[in-house]
C-alpha cells in the first residue's frame, strides 16, 4: 500500500520535472528557439524579412548595432562614425575580427558587401534601400567612407539595422553567392552546422568570436507556425524560447513551473489604416476622424489584449528616436464621431465598410479586428471583416486593393524615416495615404537636414501634420510576449533582436 | 433478430440527434439568449454555467450557446442546400450518361473519374479558392466537388435498369424516351438517389466544418462551426468550452445523420428486406 502511494508520487513529481530531453539540453548548454517560419534564404542582405533576418544576425554581426537600453546606434563591427561632408560618411572597422573560414574583416568586406547589393543579379530587396549611396570608398585597411547623392543623414539609423551585415569578400568571390547561400560565413557568435528545410536550423558556438565566446554550445531555431502549438511544444519541454506567448495564457504559463514569461515593450507599432488611396469614404478627413473617435482603444486594450499593449496617440512610438510627445490623443468620443459624421453628409447607419485583417500574425491580429468592427456597428456601421492568410493580406496592400481599412503592424519602428516616409506618401509599397502634397513636401526636406535639432524639429512637425489628417486610426506598441524556460537567463529587447549571444544557462 | 433491433434502436438515436439538429437550426432565433454576434468585451471568456452565458461566453464576450444554436443553422443550410443541388445536377447527368451512353456519356464519366482521383475536400478547398469566400460560394464549391458520387451511382443503376422487361416493354410500345427516363427509370433509381444524399449530408457537413476551420469557407463574425473551432485553438489552455461545445455539436450531428443514412440505406434496400 505504501509501496503504490510512494510510486504515485514519484510518478507526480517526475511529471512536474523537467522532461528528459530539455535537462539534457541544459546539460550540453543546448537552446531550441520556435520561430513561425523558416529564413527565406541563408544569404544576408537579401530578403527585407524580421524572421529571416533574425536568425542571420546569429551568424553575421551587423556593422552598427542599436544599445540596449535607449536603442540609439552603437558601435559593432564599426567602432566609429562621423559625418565628413554633406555626402560622405566615415566609418572606422574594428580590427582583427575574422570570418568564420578564417578571412579577416576589414575594408574590402564592406565594399564587396555594397556590391553584393548593388549588383541586380543579386535581386536584393536592399538595393532600394541603399540607391542612395553611390559609391563605397576605401580609405585603408579599416576606414571605409559611403559616398551619397544628395545629404542622407539618416544612413546611421539604416546602418544600425538589419540592413547591412558584412560578408566575406574572398569566399563570395571564389565560392560564389550559391555557395555562401548553402553555408553561409560570417563574423558572428554562431556558426551554421545545418538546415533542414521546413524543420529547423541549427548552430554552434563560435569560440573565436571577437566579442568572447557564446555561452551556449549551441542553438537550434524550430518552425512553428502557430501561437497555440509553440505554447504546446514549450510546455511540453520541446523547445525552450518562444515568441509571442498569447495574452490569456500568460498566467497560466508563469504558473506551469517549466518557464515564465518575459514581456517587453515593442518598437513595433499596430494600427488600423484608413485607406484613401482607393475610391470611398475614407477619402473624406471628416469620416476618418469620426472612425477615430468612434473607436475606443482603451477597451481594446484591456479586453481584448489583457492590458498587454501601450497606447499610441501619433504615428510615432516613444522608442523612436525622432518620437515627440507634443500633441494630443484623438479622445474616444462617440457623439463627435456622429457629429462629424453628419457634417460629412453620412448616415452612419446606411455605412457599410470593409476591413481586411491578417490572422495569427500578430498577437490576437483577427480578433482586434472583430473588435473594432463590434465597436464600429455601435454607431450603426456595418463592418466586414475580411480575414486573409498573411501571403494575400501583404498582396492586398501592396497592390491597393484592400477594403477601406486595413490592419498591420510595423516596426522594428526606431526612427521616423522609415516609417512617415514609408507610409504616408502614395507610392511607396506598404502605403496606404498619400497625396498629400504639404506632406510630400515636408518629407522630401525633412530626409536631407543635416543638423540634428533642425531634423528633430521637422519630424515633429510632421507627426503633427501626420496627426491632423488622421491616415490611421492610432492603436498601440505590442508588448511583447517570450516564453522561456525556467533554466534560461535571457531578457529580450524592444527592437524585436532574438539574440542567443546574450543567453546564459542558469545552473541547476 | 438481435441485430436488427439494434439497428432500429441506432436508427432511433439518429434520428432523435437529426432532429435535435433541426430543431436547434430552425429555432435558433427563439432558443437563442442572445445575438450570436454581439460583442460584450466586459463578459469576455467566461466558463460554462455563469448566469445569462448557459455554455459560457468567446474571446470577445459572444455568448456560446447562441453561436452553437446559429451555428446548426449553416450547418445544415449548407448541408441541406449542397444534397439538393449535387443530386440534381449529379442525378441527371448520371441519367442521361446512362441511359443515353454513347460519347456524351464517356466524357462525362472520364470527367467524373479524374474528379474522384482527387481528395473531397482538397478538391472543395481549391474551387473555394478560385470562387472566393463566403456562404454561397461554399455551397458552390462543396458541389462543384462533390456531384460526382450520384452521377456515378445513378448511371450504374441506370444502365440495369435500362435492361429491365417493363423498360424494353415501354419502349417497345413506342413510349416517348423522356416519358420512359423520367416515368419508368427515374422512380427505380430515387432510393438509391436518397441513400446517397443521407450519407453525403454529414460529409458536406464536415468537410464544410475542415474548410471554415483553414480560415476559407464561410467567413467571422457568421458563427460556423469550423471558424469557432479554429478561433478557439488560440484559448485552448485557458477556455476549453470554446472548442468542446461547437465540436461535440458538430460530432454529434454528423453521427446523427449518419446513423440516420444507414438506417434509410436498410430500410430502402430490397436485397435487405425480410
Amino acid at each position: 500500500m505504501q509501496m503504490t502511494a510512494l510510486v504515485a508520487l514519484a510518478g507526480v513529481l517526475l511529471a512536474a520535472a523537467l522532461p528528459v530531453e530539455a535537462q539534457e539540453r541544459a546539460r550540453a548548454k543546448e537552446v531550441i528557439v520556435a520561430f513561425a517560419a523558416e529564413p527565406r534564404s541563408l544569404l544576408p542582405n537579401t530578403i527585407v524579412d524580421w524572421t529571416t533576418n533574425n536568425q542571420l544576425e546569429h551568424i553575421y554581426d551587423r556593422l552598427v548595432d542599436r544599445d540596449g537600453k535607449a536603442y540609439k546606434p552603437a558601435p559593432m563591427l564599426a567602432t566609429g562614425w562621423k559625418i565628413v561632408n554633406d555626402t560622405t560618411w566615415e566609418f572606422t572597422l574594428r580590427q582583427g575580427v575574422k570570418f568564420h573560414n578564417g578571412e579577416p574583416f576589414n575594408a574590402a568586406s564592406v565594399k564587396a558587401t555594397m556590391d553584393y547589393i548593388k549588383d541586380p543579379a543579386n535581386k536584393t530587396h536592399y538595393a532600394p534601400r541603399w540607391a542612395q549611396v553611390k559609391d563605397v570608398q576605401i580609405v585603408n585597411d579599416h576606414t571605409v567612407r559611403f559616398i551619397t547623392d544628395k545629404p542622407w543623414p539618416g544612413l546611421i539609423d539604416r546602418m544600425a539595422a538589419t540592413d547591412f551585415l558584412p560578408m566575406p569578400p574572398k569566399a563570395l568571390k571564389e565560392q560564389g553567392v550559391q555557395a555562401l547561400a548553402a553555408k553561409p560565413i560570417g563574423t558572428g557568435p554562431f556558426k551554421f552546422v545545418q538546415w533542414s528545410r521546413d524543420e529547423k536550423l541549427v548552430l554552434e558556438k563560435n569560440p573565436d568570436y571577437w566579442q568572447g565566446a557564446p555561452d551556449l554550445n549551441r542553438v537550434t531555431f524550430r518552425f512553428i507556425p502557430e501561437f497555440s502549438a509553440r505554447l504546446a511544444a514549450l510546455l511540453a519541454g520541446e523547445i525552450d524560447i518562444m515568441k509571442d506567448v498569447p495574452p490569456h495564457t500568460v498566467e497560466m504559463l508563469d504558473k506551469s513551473g517549466k518557464a515564465k514569461v518575459r514581456s517587453t515593450v515593442s518598437s513595433r507599432i499596430n494600427y488600423l489604416a484608413l485607406v484613401n488611396l482607393k475610391p470611398g469614404p475614407m477619402q473624406d478627413l471628416r469620416a476618418r476622424q469620426a472612425i477615430h473617435h468612434a473607436v475606443n482603444v482603451d477597451e481594446l486594450i484591456q479586453q481584448v489584449l489583457k492590458g498587454r499593449a501601450t497606447k499610441m496617440c501619433g504615428p510615432l512610438s516613444p522608442l523612436n528616436v525622432d518620437y515627440s510627445p507634443k500633441g494630443e490623443c484623438i479622445k474616444y468620443d462617440p457623439a463627435r464621431a456622429q457629429a462629424l459624421f453628419k457634417e460629412a453628409g453620412i448616415d452612419p447607419t446606411k455605412l457599410q465598410l470593409t476591413l481586411d485583417t491578417p490572422s495569427g500574425r500578430y498577437p490576437l491580429d483577427k480578433d482586434i479586428s472583430l473588435a473594432i468592427a463590434a465597436q464600429l456597428q455601435r454607431l450603426g456601421i456595418k463592418v466586414n471583416v475580411v480575414v486573409n492568410e498573411w501571403g494575400t493580406h501583404l498582396d492586398k496592400i501592396k497592390n491597393r486593393t484592400t477594403g477601406d481599412m486595413f490592419f498591420l503592424g510595423w516596426g522594428p519602428a526606431l526612427e521616423a524615416q522609415g516609417t512617415i516616409e514609408q507610409l504616408f506618401q502614395a507610392t511607396p509599397t506598404y502605403s496606404s495615404y498619400g497625396n498629400n502634397k504639404a506632406i510630400d513636401a515636408k518629407i522630401a526636406q525633412a530626409v536631407t537636414i543635416v543638423d540634428p535639432k533642425k531634423r528633430l524639429e521637422a519630424w515633429a512637425e510632421l507627426q503633427q501634420m501626420v496627426r491632423d489628417e488622421v491616415p490611421w486610426v492610432f492603436l498601440w506598441q505590442q508588448h511583447d510576449l517570450y516564453g522561456v524556460a525556467n533554466w534560461i537567463e535571457w531578457t529580450p529587447r524592444a527592437d524585436e533582436k532574438v539574440w542567443m549571444y546574450d543567453a546564459k544557462i542558469i545552473a541547476r | 433478430m438481435i441485430a436488427r433491433l439494434n439497428r432500429h434502436l441506432l436508427g432511433i438515436v439518429g434520428l432523435l440527434l437529426t432532429s435535435a439538429a433541426v430543431v436547434a437550426a430552425l429555432a435558433a432565433p427563439v432558443l437563442a439568449p442572445h445575438d450570436p454576434i454581439k460583442s460584450d468585451f466586459v463578459a469576455s471568456l467566461k466558463p460554462p454555467g455563469t448566469p445569462g452565458h448557459l455554455l459560457g461566453t468567446d474571446q470577445l464576450g459572444r455568448d456560446l450557446l447562441s453561436r452553437v444554436l446559429y451555428g446548426a443553422r449553416i450547418a445544415l443550410f449548407i448541408g441541406f442546400c449542397t444534397v439538393l443541388l449535387t443530386a440534381v445536377v449529379g442525378g441527371l447527368l448520371g441519367l442521361v450518361a446512362g441511359f443515353f451512353g454513347g460519347w456524351p456519356g464517356a466524357v462525362l464519366m472520364r470527367i467524373a473519374d479524374v474528379q474522384l482521383s482527387f481528395p473531397f475536400v482538397l478538391l472543395a478547398l481549391t474551387i473555394n479558392a478560385i470562387v472566393g469566400l463566403g456562404l454561397r460560394n461554399i455551397i458552390i464549391s462543396l458541389s462543384a466537388a462533390g456531384w460526382v458520387i450520384y452521377a456515378r451511382v445513378v448511371r450504374g443503376e441506370v444502365l440495369s435498369i435500362k435492361q429491365r422487361d417493363y423498360v424494353q416493354a415501354a419502349a417497345a410500345l413506342g413510349t416517348g424516351k423522356a416519358r420512359v427516363l423520367f416515368r419508368h427509370v427515374l422512380p427505380n433509381v430515387a432510393p438509391s438517389i436518397i441513400v446517397v444524399a443521407s450519407l453525403q449530408f454529414s460529409q458536406f457537413i464536415v468537410a464544410e466544418a475542415a474548410i471554415s476551420f483553414l480560415g476559407f469557407g464561410v467567413q467571422p463574425p457568421t458563427p460556423a462551426w469550423g471558424s469557432m473551432l479554429s478561433e478557439s485553438r488560440d484559448f485552448l489552455y485557458v477556455a476549453w468550452w470554446l472548442a468542446a461545445f461547437p465540436g461535440a455539436a458538430l460530432a454529434l450531428t454528423a453521427l446523427g445523420i449518419n446513423l440516420l443514412g444507414d438506417w434509410l440505406r436498410d430500410a430502402l434496400d430490397p436485397k435487405l428486406r425480410v
